[in-house]
């Protein structure tokens, strides 16, 4: 079939019609069908966004002394949106500054794959020095910025560790969740501690600046601001030279130590042993030592104070003397022979003075912490009683503390050890449970509050940290009257006077001068050969202001090392003007 | 044959269309690239213009003649620009290419030249041989005049203006008067091909044709270009974007 050139050439004008229809078909599909998605990609080109992360709250002592505060901190970061060609010119120029590798910073700069228009931290709290350089040349750089960000530090490092806790970055699943309460990504929060029991009002409201940059990346002005808004400020208890004190005093050893201030119920000191430098966390380059902590067996990351669970031993002996005289087994004046052992379930139960005490009243059993004397006591109240008393006191319940993750301990009783052992309860159990041995678990936080509540005569005190918040004060004494018999309680208050006062006493290592002590020592044994040493009490004896324990894990004897520390610990106190 | 410019004769359509197009042209690099503090002189767009200018006395010079006399040139046009294709390749390589001559400050791309005189030869060639009378062997010859610059083109390498060549071919086939049916076997053979062809390509040309396809591919890389031109034409709308607005990486 022969088609003339003219046919020809008019169908070869419709094929290009049909092709350009079709240019102008993608035309369409490409700006009105898509434009408008298009179009936000557009918008997102020319902007960049720069977080302005607000400063937390700072935390200070009960004398404004600063705990944890921010301090401003200099990021130098990247843009993802960079060319790569272009950022390898700026990162050879930025390695000259900071001296570091090219491929060290490219490697931090691939890591991260976040939002395209977030920007990725190639070095972290660099100097002022380094900033000043680097901003000045940052023509020659495109895609790189200083970014300014508040470092959380803590002047009083492991001596505050287990107070103020710590903060960190916020985990995939948390971030989702927060992001409901304001949150950003890559907002940091309390992870421990004050931080994290009082991080909603620590907490910083993170803004930030909306840039327009041009088709280099180059800023060009500000679209819009909003204005980081700085966290809340928290005033403690917490004595900050007490505290420092205290903890210089455990030398590194394993315990706890607290002193509460009985007229509010906050605590002029909580320190714990082994600690952990808490400005570690507040960096990435620090994260990078945390994991000797966490591996360390001596376990520096926890709160002895409110999570180590331990046997009281003879500081229970308040407890049981109490529980035999309220429920009506002993009276005041009861003596008890002291031969140094006692037979029951023809089990031999032996008192810590191998030759016995002999003949003891109350207060010398007491003073002399005489296990004889307090078996017997024991046996008489039984182990109903002795339970209940100590729930009244405190023990086995959450003293409420304001931080995170406190522990109960145990009291055991029939019922639990039937549900829990599957066994009954035998007089032997009850000989151990009168000394605090056995299956008696106590926190040093819950040894504190019973020596509150015998310095108070019968208060159930419940301690705290946080004074003010913004200035505005949240917390007042919380406490909750005991039934308890005046003269009982004074009768062992007395004894817990001997304690210190007597020459014979057990805590003698304790007295000061100028100010009656009262106060209980304790040696509990332990899995392993050495035990713990324990020394809680109050003063002045006659009208309390301070309560305190002093914990000494595996640290021998509660009339030795727990009473000699007790000792400086309230000579420091009484230094301070707190007697 | 020289002879006035007779106005009534003058395809104005074709004339103002492409100066239309230019000026929009013009603005749109003046609205991207334009700087604070630029001196005239060292606007893109300004420099555009210039070329404009030249552009337009070229066209007056050229319209002073009748087009049929450039067949007359075919020939001599021809072996000239195939002469520079194989003068190019000798030529230092910019940007991995050898397509440019060096004129002094002028560039010269020849294989702009081959363009043109390729469709010249074939129009000379196509115009005194009649499909009809063609013996079998004979018809090969169209597809030398054609492959041996197209072969040498992309030897600079320049793939882009290489290609460029075979649907101008097609279509003088077809209006030589080629049946269709041979000229979609020729087509269909070609796409056949294209597999195998593409593996003689050079890496960063596979990567860009590929890239072509799916731009997404290499975002930051060599898809770049796409993305940002798809998101600059896109944003536009119905109504264009603003003069002055910015597409931050249009340019």
């Amino acid at each position: 079939m022969h088609v003339s050139s003219e046919a020809r050439a008019s169908r070869l004008t419709l094929v290009w019609f049909v092709l350009f229809s079709l240019l102008a078909l993608s035309l369409f599909r490409l700006q009105i069908v898509r434009g408008g998605y298009f179009r936000s990609l557009s918008e997102k080109n020319r902007l960049r966004l720069v977080n302005l992360e607000a400063p937390r709250g700072k935390i200070e002592d009960r004398n404004g002394k600063i705990i944890a505060s921010s301090r401003l901190s200099f990021n130098c970061t990247a843009f993802l949106r960079e060319r790569p060609s272009r950022i390898k010119k700026s990162f050879e120029r930025l390695s000259a500054i900071l001296g570091e590798d090219v491929e060290a910073l490219e490697r931090r700069y691939k890591k991260k794959k976040a939002g395209a228009y977030q920007s990725v931290v190639l070095a972290e709290d660099i100097s002022l020095e380094q900033a000043v350089a680097i901003e000045e040349q940052l023509n020659l750089m495109p895609g790189l910025m200083i970014e300014t960000r508040p470092l959380r530090t803590y002047p009083y490092a492991e001596a505050t560790a287990h107070l103020t806790g710590y903060v960190g970055p916020q985990s995939q699943e948390e971030s989702e969740e927060a992001e409901f309460h304001g949150y950003r990504p890559s907002d940091w929060v309390g992870r421990d501690g004050l931080e994290k029991s009082y991080e909603s009002y620590l907490r910083g409201h993170s803004g930030g600046l909306q840039l327009e940059v041009d088709n280099k990346g180059q800023y060009l002005k500000v679209l819009g601001v909003k204005e980081p808004k700085e966290g809340l400020d928290l005033q403690l208890s917490i004595d900050a030279d007490v505290q420092q004190f205290a903890y210089d005093q455990l030398q590194g050893k394993r315990g706890a130590v607290a002193v509460m201030d009985l007229a509010s119920g906050g605590l002029l000191a909580m320190v714990n042993s082994p600690s952990y430098d808490s400005n570690l966390f507040s960096s990435s380059r620090g994260r990078k030592e945390v994991g000797k902590y966490f591996k360390d067996e001596r376990s520096p990351m926890m709160n002895r104070a409110i999570q180590g669970q331990y046997p009281p031993g003879s500081i229970f002996k308040v407890i049981t003397a109490l529980a035999a005289l309220e429920s009506k087994k002993t009276v005041l004046n009861s003596t008890f022979s002291c031969p140094g052992f006692m037979i029951v379930g023809g089990k031999r139960f032996g008192c810590w003075k191998e030759g016995g005490h002999g003949t003891q009243n109350l207060y010398e059993a007491y003073a002399h912490s005489c296990d004889v004397f307090f078996y017997m006591t024991g046996r008489a109240a039984g182990p109903d009683a002795i339970h209940q008393k100590a729930v009244e006191f405190g023990y086995s319940l959450a003293s409420g503390l304001d931080l995170p993750g406190e522990r109960k301990g145990s009291v055991p009783s029939r019922e639990w050890k039937k549900r829990r052992l599957h066994s009954a309860w035998y007089d032997g159990d009850t000989m151990n449970f009168s000394i605090g041995q056995g299956y008696l678990l106590v926190t040093p936080m819950q040894a504190l509050g019973m020596a509150a509540t015998m310095a108070t005569k019968g208060l159930r005190i419940k301690p705290h940290l946080a004074n003010k918040i913004d200035g505005m004060t949240v917390a007042e004494r919380h406490s909750s009257p005991m039934e308890a018999t005046p003269e009982y309680m004074a009768a062992v208050r007395k004894g817990l006077e001997e304690v210190v006062n007597s020459p014979t006493g057990t805590g003698r290592l304790a007295k000061i001068p100028g100010v009656r002590v009262a106060g209980k020592t304790g040696t509990a044994e332990t899995h392993k050969d050495q035990t713990h040493a324990w020394f809680v009490g109050y003063a002045p004896a006659d009208k309390p202001k301070v309560a305190f324990v002093v914990f000494l894990e595996f640290g021998g004897h509660g009339g030795l090392e727990a009473a000699t520390l007790a000792n400086a610990l309230l000579l420091e106190i009484q230094k301070r003007g707190y007697l | 044959m020289r002879r006035r410019i007779q106005f009534s004769r003058f395809d104005k359509l074709l004339f103002f269309t492409p100066i239309a197009i230019f000026l929009i042209g013009v603005l749109s690099v003046y609205s991207a690239s334009h700087k604070v503090d630029q001196s005239l002189g060292d606007l893109l767009a300004i420099r555009q213009l210039l070329w404009m200018g030249i552009g337009l006395l070229v066209i007056l010079m050229v319209v002073r003649h009748s087009y049929f006399r450039w067949v007359d040139l075919a020939w001599p046009l021809y072996f000239t620009s195939l002469f520079f294709l194989v003068i190019v390749l000798f030529m230092p390589a910019r940007l991995g290419a050898r397509r440019w001559i060096d004129l002094g400050g002028f560039n010269f791309q020849p294989s702009e030249l081959a363009k043109i005189s390729v469709i010249l030869v074939l129009s000379r060639y196509f115009s005194s041989n009649r499909i009809e009378f063609m013996s079998k062997g004979r018809l090969l010859e169209p597809f030398l005049i054609v492959g041996v610059p197209f072969l040498l083109i992309l030897k600079e390498p320049d793939l882009g203006t290489g290609l460029i060549l075979i649907p101008v071919f097609l279509a003088m086939l077809y209006l030589w008067g080629m049946p269709t049916r041979k000229l979609l076997l020729l087509i269909g053979a070609g796409l056949l091909a294209s597999p195998v062809l593409f593996h003689f390509l050079k890496e960063y040309q596979r990567t860009r044709l590929l890239v072509f396809m799916n731009p997404n591919l290499d975002p930051l890389g060599a898809g770049y270009t796409i993305i940002q031109s798809k998101i600059a034409i896109g944003s536009g709308g119905f109504f264009w974007k603003r003069f002055y607005g910015r597409h931050a990486d249009a340019a």
